[in-house]
This record gives C-alpha cells, structure tokens and sequence, in this order.
C-alpha cells in the first residue's frame, strides 16, 4: 500500500536543497534566493494542515517557492521604480544595452538565461520549472496551480519568445550552421 | 535532445568547452538528431547545462520547523518583519485616534462606517475602494477597512461586521486615498498570498469575507489597543 504522504515526515535537508534550488532559478541570485527558500519553507510549515493527501511535500512547498519568489521580484521591480522612477529607469535600462558587449558573444547558457529572466511571469516561471529544475509537466502543473495545457500552452510561447530573442542576437536557425556554432568552440 | 551523444556534446558547447572533432562529426550528421534546428540545439543544450549547473546547488541551511526536537524555525531579516509590525502598530495607534476624533464631531449613528460604497473613479479603477478615509503617516500607509467586532460597510454597498481588524495598504502617498487592497498586506506579511482574491477583478462580500475569515490580525490590533 501507498504511503499517504502526511504519514511520512518530510527530509527536509533534501527539501531545503530543492527549494533552495528553485529559488535561485526563479530570481538568478543566490543572497534573495536564501531568504525566499526560508520564507516559502517557514510559510509551507505554518500552512501545512491543509495539504491535500495527495500533494507531495516538494510540490507543497515549491508552491510556496514560486509564490514568494513572484513578490520578491515584485518587490524588486518596486524598489527599482521608487528609487528611480519610472523614466531614470528605462533610460537606465536603454544605457546599459546599449553598452553591454555583443550578446552573440557571450556563452550560449547566459544569453538564454537571460532572455528567460525577460519573459513574462508565467512563462518564465513554467520554462524555470521544466528546464532548469526538471519538472514534470504535472509537477509544474501542480506547483502553479493551474491545468497541464496552460503549462504546455506557456511553454510553446516560451520558446517562441526564445527562439525570436535568439535570432535577434543572430543565432541562426539552419541546420547547415550546426557546425559554424561549433567553430567558435576552437576546436577540430 | 533524441541522442545521449548529441546532448553531451552540445552541453559541453554551451558551457564554452571544445567538443572533440569525432563529437562534432556526430552532431552534425546524427540522425536522431537533425530534427532540431541549430537554434533548437542551442535552447535546449543551454536549458540542459542550466539544469545541471542547478542540480549541483545545495542550500545553505537546513530547515528546522518549529517543534522538532527543540529545534527553532530559522528566518532571516527579523528586523525588517518587526519593525514592520510596530509601525502597523503604531499607524492603528494613529487611526484610533483619528477615528475617536471624527466620531465625536459626527452624529452619524452608532456604527464608524470606515468604507463606503460607490462607483470606482480612478483611472486604475478595479483596484481602487473609493471614499475610505485616508492617513498618511511617516511611519507607513496603512489603512483599516473595518474594525473587529464593528459594522462597517464595504464598497459594494453592503454593510457587514468584521470579525477582525482589516488592514488596507497604501501603494502611495500619492495614490492616497485610493486603495490597493493586497500589495501591503503581502509586503507585511499580514496575509498569505494565496489568501487574496484577485483583486484585479471586481470583488464581492464573498470575497471580503473570505479575507475576514483568513486573516488573524488581532495581535496588531490588540497593539494599537483596539483587538
């Protein structure tokens, strides 16, 4: 017989170490990502009477994980907006772009973690889930809250948005170029 | 990615390092693998190093819940959480005595209506309550939409008594008196995320009592001596 899941304690150096996990996936740096993990971990203890028997303690607590983490940006993004408002901001913004060296050369993992950071909530935080953490569509599905074809739905425009970012920072999409983009590697 | 080899190889690429020329030959022509394009082969290889770089991540801390074994719940930036609380506290303590003031001016009857039915008129108009008293204050922007135990009505028209202190948030001095219903609360820790409804949507008493029912604010209403 199946084990309910509130009748086994959770292991909560392996919990800590897979919210802790999706807490930096979700914000990129480590030091929120710390305080996030420990407020989705202390708010998922607080609330755990009404975890349903059949959620498990990862998606539990992931649920919170994501949770916390959306108002942690959220909180980011007012910041950002008080401390210099909303036009300083975007010039900001328009500066460093303008300054930043050409994306095409930098590492293929940092420029698509970076157009990730720049899609909007849900499909960030579903491509965040599938790809960098190794969710399954259910998982993700039951950590957002939400049914597996609004995942898969935020996933294909995920990589829609993905694949238009690339080719705006000229990586092509022809077949033939496989090796060229292997060229750059320096080798053979 | 359709082939073990094809993946490794491509991960070692994302990640700046040299594949072999045998690898690269394989890549090129492997035909699990032509189906993805070179802009797919870059998404995923990139997604797949993510992921790895990721799985290598270990917390700094282990999560100790309250209860076990003598162990405490360890949260960091206390500071913040209970300086917070004492400036709710202290903005209550404020509103009291506003609200003693005002009511002893008014002859308006016995129940100190603090919310107020009426059409939304600002431009951000599904967020807003209109017509609650507004008070700013140095020490923050926090707002009661009912007190416990007190008739109040709500912006809906409808009158209702709270079963406990209900905080509004200000976003801004500025916005003032118009109301953003969850965005302080949040912040304050006042309140659960899951426990807000959308209030991008138009909200009814449902609603509002749902939030009465959920939300425990007693201690800080008990601080600004009105539990």
């Amino acid at each position: 017989m199946t084990p309910r899941h509130e009748d086994a304690a959770p292991d909560f150096r392996e919990l800590s170490d897979r919210v802790y996990r999706l807490c930096v996936a979700m914000l990129r740096d480590e030091t929120p990502a710390r305080d996030a993990a420990q407020e989705a971990l202390v708010r998922g203890w607080a609330r755990r009477a009404s975890r349903r028997e059949d959620v498990s303690w990862w998606t539990w607590f992931g649920g919170f994980a994501v949770r916390v983490c959306r108002e942690f940006r959220r909180g980011r993004a007012r910041e950002a907006e008080r401390s210099a408002g909303t036009e300083a901001l975007e010039a900001v913004e328009a500066e460093r772009d303008a300054t930043e060296p050409a994306p095409a050369s930098l590492p293929m993992t940092r420029i698509v973690r970076d157009a990730v950071m720049h899609l909007p909530d849900r499909q960030r935080e579903v491509t965040v889930l599938r790809y960098f953490i190794g969710a399954s569509t259910a998982e993700a599905a039951e950590l957002l809250g939400c049914p597996e074809g609004t995942i898969k739905s935020n996933l294909h425009k995920a990589l829609a948005s993905l694949h238009a970012a690339l080719a705006k920072v000229g990586i092509e999409d022809e077949l033939s170029g496989v090796s060229a983009g292997f060229d750059r590697g320096g080798s053979g | 990615m359709n082939c073990q080899a094809c993946q490794q190889a491509l991960i070692a690429a994302a990640a700046g390092d040299p594949p072999s020329p045998t690898a690269k030959a394989h890549v090129v022509q492997c035909a699990a693998c032509l189906a993805f394009s070179q802009r797919q082969r870059a998404i995923l290889a990139a997604f797949e190093s993510i992921r790895v770089e990721h799985e290598a991540l270990r917390a700094p801390f282990v999560f100790a819940p309250p209860g076990n074994k003598g162990t405490k719940a360890r949260r960091l930036s206390l500071l913040p959480r209970v300086a917070s609380f004492l400036a709710a506290a202290a903005v209550l303590a404020l509103l009291v005595v506003r609200y003693e003031a005002v009511e002893s001016r008014s002859s308006s009857g016995p129940s100190r209506v603090v919310a107020s039915g009426g059409d939304p008129v600002a431009e951000d108009s599904d967020r807003v309550i209109p017509g609650v008293p507004s008070l700013a204050s140095p020490l923050g922007y926090i707002e009661a939409l009912a007190w416990a135990g007190e008739e109040a009505t709500s912006f809906t028209g409808d009158v209702f008594t709270a079963d406990h202190v209900v905080l509004v948030g200000v976003a801004s001095p500025s916005l003032s008196p118009t109301l953003h219903l969850d965005e302080r609360l949040l912040e304050e820790d006042l309140i659960w995320d899951d426990d807000v409804p959308d209030v991008s949507e138009d909200m009814s008493d449902d609603d509002l009592e749902f939030i009465l029912d959920d939300v425990d604010l007693g201690d800080v209403g008990a601080a600004a001596g009105r539990g």
